[in-house]
């Protein structure tokens, strides 16, 4: 991974609109619904200062986009993050439900080239927001204790207690075997007690949410909180009204034996954003 | 091939001791994967019903003990935590092959971009 | 049960921060950082993450983190390909 880095004359000033130079670019951290400009009372990425350039009653929030991010340091990273999400949260909080943008997106240009390009796509961005509105992302993580797991598929799989027995009963090279034998079919006996688990909460939530979906990772190998043996992770957009609803149906999963459920939220909805890259046509 | 590579020693050269872990992680991954497809194959003829007891219980011992080998020297070469780790990671890159998850354009468009003049 | 939005639940929102979000079209879009891969290694420095204050937590971390110094951050380098 390389710095990406843009090139600067000395004496640009980021904040200074009259200084604008071909190299200036805009962070973007989201798109709201508003008629008019604002400073948002929040700092950004490199705690530059937030606005709102509003265009045909929708609205960008921007800060002037850091000259270089070290990409390589997690910390710079974990810093671009936890600011991305905090200016996201307070645009939430001022003007309802925003369309989040993906993180480390900067537009080219100045806060004029912001205003084209959201003006150019002014309606599709309108009506998303109005989709959005009155709602909010959860995040649903569901884990079962491996041992509770286990038990459970001792339940449901009838062979599994004479392949356990068989290991004790066997000489001990055969033994050896015999744990191998057992412990495939308990993986296997395990994934499905558990997928079952799984399809069980996505009926749940989705009969309070509007739509659900499983969270990805975002390099598709492991997640970040370490829910490393998660059997399911959801996102909901929900109505904000429905959540104490969603948090009933989730106490009926969470009552089972061994079973945890991580309940987080409301965040913007992240997961439910559409594809603007292609001029704005969308999911 | 009577060749060897000589990987260096350990503590007067830590860059040569680090090359040498590398190298025996990768071995040693390679070595519990296929121990691990040993172990499947055995216990699939067990349960087919193809061999004697005795020929069970041979082949059990026999794979027991390269087992404890396998975890020994891991042990001894300090490898145990990145062993897991590499086939952790080629776990990941297995599952991405399968369910085409590197087929996302939108990450792409993304991860690609370059700086713009 | 209640919904949490507590710095451990930010924790949680890593994954999709990095990967959802609405994307923008190539030709206006100046990636700031080439983060998306994140590698396992720094995903587990990340999941540590358990109090997300904002200066001082992050005023300590870079003290600690520059006496560890740059050796880590090479391999961390490394292993993110």
């Amino acid at each position: 991974m390389t710095d990406a880095e843009r090139d600067a004359t000395d004496d640009a000033d980021a904040t200074d609109p009259a200084g604008a130079s071909e190299d200036d670019a805009q962070y973007l951290y989201c798109l709201v619904s508003t008629d008019e400009d604002a400073v948002l009372d929040v700092d950004g990425v490199e705690d530059e200062s937030v606005s709102v350039l509003a265009t045909d009653g929708v609205g960008a929030v921007t800060s002037p986009a850091p000259e270089t991010v070290e990409s390589d340091s997690e910390l710079a990273v974990k810093r671009l993050l936890v600011a991305h999400q905090r200016v996201v949260d307070a645009a939430m909080d001022a003007y309802g439900a925003p369309l989040p943008v993906r993180a480390t997106t900067a537009i080219d240009g100045d806060a004029d080239a912001v205003r084209a390009w959201l003006g150019a796509r002014a309606d599709v961005v309108r009506a998303e927001l109005d989709s959005l509105a009155g709602h909010r992302e959860y995040h649903v993580t569901v884990s079962w204790d491996d041992d509770a797991a286990t038990a459970a598929a001792h339940d449901a799989d009838d062979d599994l207690d004479d392949l356990r027995a068989a290991v004790d009963a066997a000489s001990p090279g055969e033994s050896y075997l015999r744990e191998r034998q057992y412990e495939s079919a308990v993986a296997d006996a395990v994934a499905e007690v558990e997928g079952a688990l799984a399809a069980d909460a996505r009926e749940r939530v989705a009969g309070v949410a509007r739509s659900v979906v499983d969270r990805e990772s975002a390099d598709g190998v492991s997640f970040a909180d370490g829910s490393a043996d998660a059997v399911v992770r959801l996102a909901a957009l929900t109505a904000v009204d429905d959540e104490a609803a969603l948090g009933d149906a989730l106490d009926d999963i969470a009552d089972r034996n061994g079973v945890t459920v991580k309940f987080t939220g409301p965040w913007a909805p992240y997961s439910f954003a559409p594809d603007l890259g292609d001029g704005g046509d969308g999911e | 091939m009577s060749e060897r590579i000589d990987v260096g020693g350990g503590d007067e050269d830590p860059e040569a001791a680090e090359l040498r872990s590398g190298l025996v992680t990768l071995v040693l991954s390679l070595v519990e994967i296929v121990d691990e497809a040993l172990e499947r194959e055995a216990v699939r003829r067990m349960e087919s019903g193809e061999l004697d007891p005795e020929e069970i219980e041979r082949l059990g011992t026999h794979l027991a003990t390269l087992n404890e080998e396998i975890t020994e020297l891991e042990r001894r070469e300090n490898v145990e935590d990145s062993v897991a780790e590499l086939r952790g990671q080629l776990d990941g890159v297995v599952d991405d092959a399968l369910t085409g998850l590197d087929e996302d354009p939108a990450a792409k468009t993304l991860e690609d971009d370059h700086t713009h003049d | 049960m209640k919904p949490s939005k507590d710095a451990t639940a930010v924790v949680d929102l890593v994954d999709v921060l990095l990967a959802d979000g609405a994307v923008l079209a190539a030709d206006v879009v100046i990636t700031v950082a080439d983060v998306p891969l994140v590698g396992v290694q720094a995903r587990v420095l990340l999941a540590g993450m358990t109090r997300l204050s904002e200066e001082g937590i992050f005023d300590t971390w870079d003290e600690e983190i520059r006496e560890r110094g740059r050796a880590a951050a090479d391999e961390t380098a490394r292993d993110v390909d």
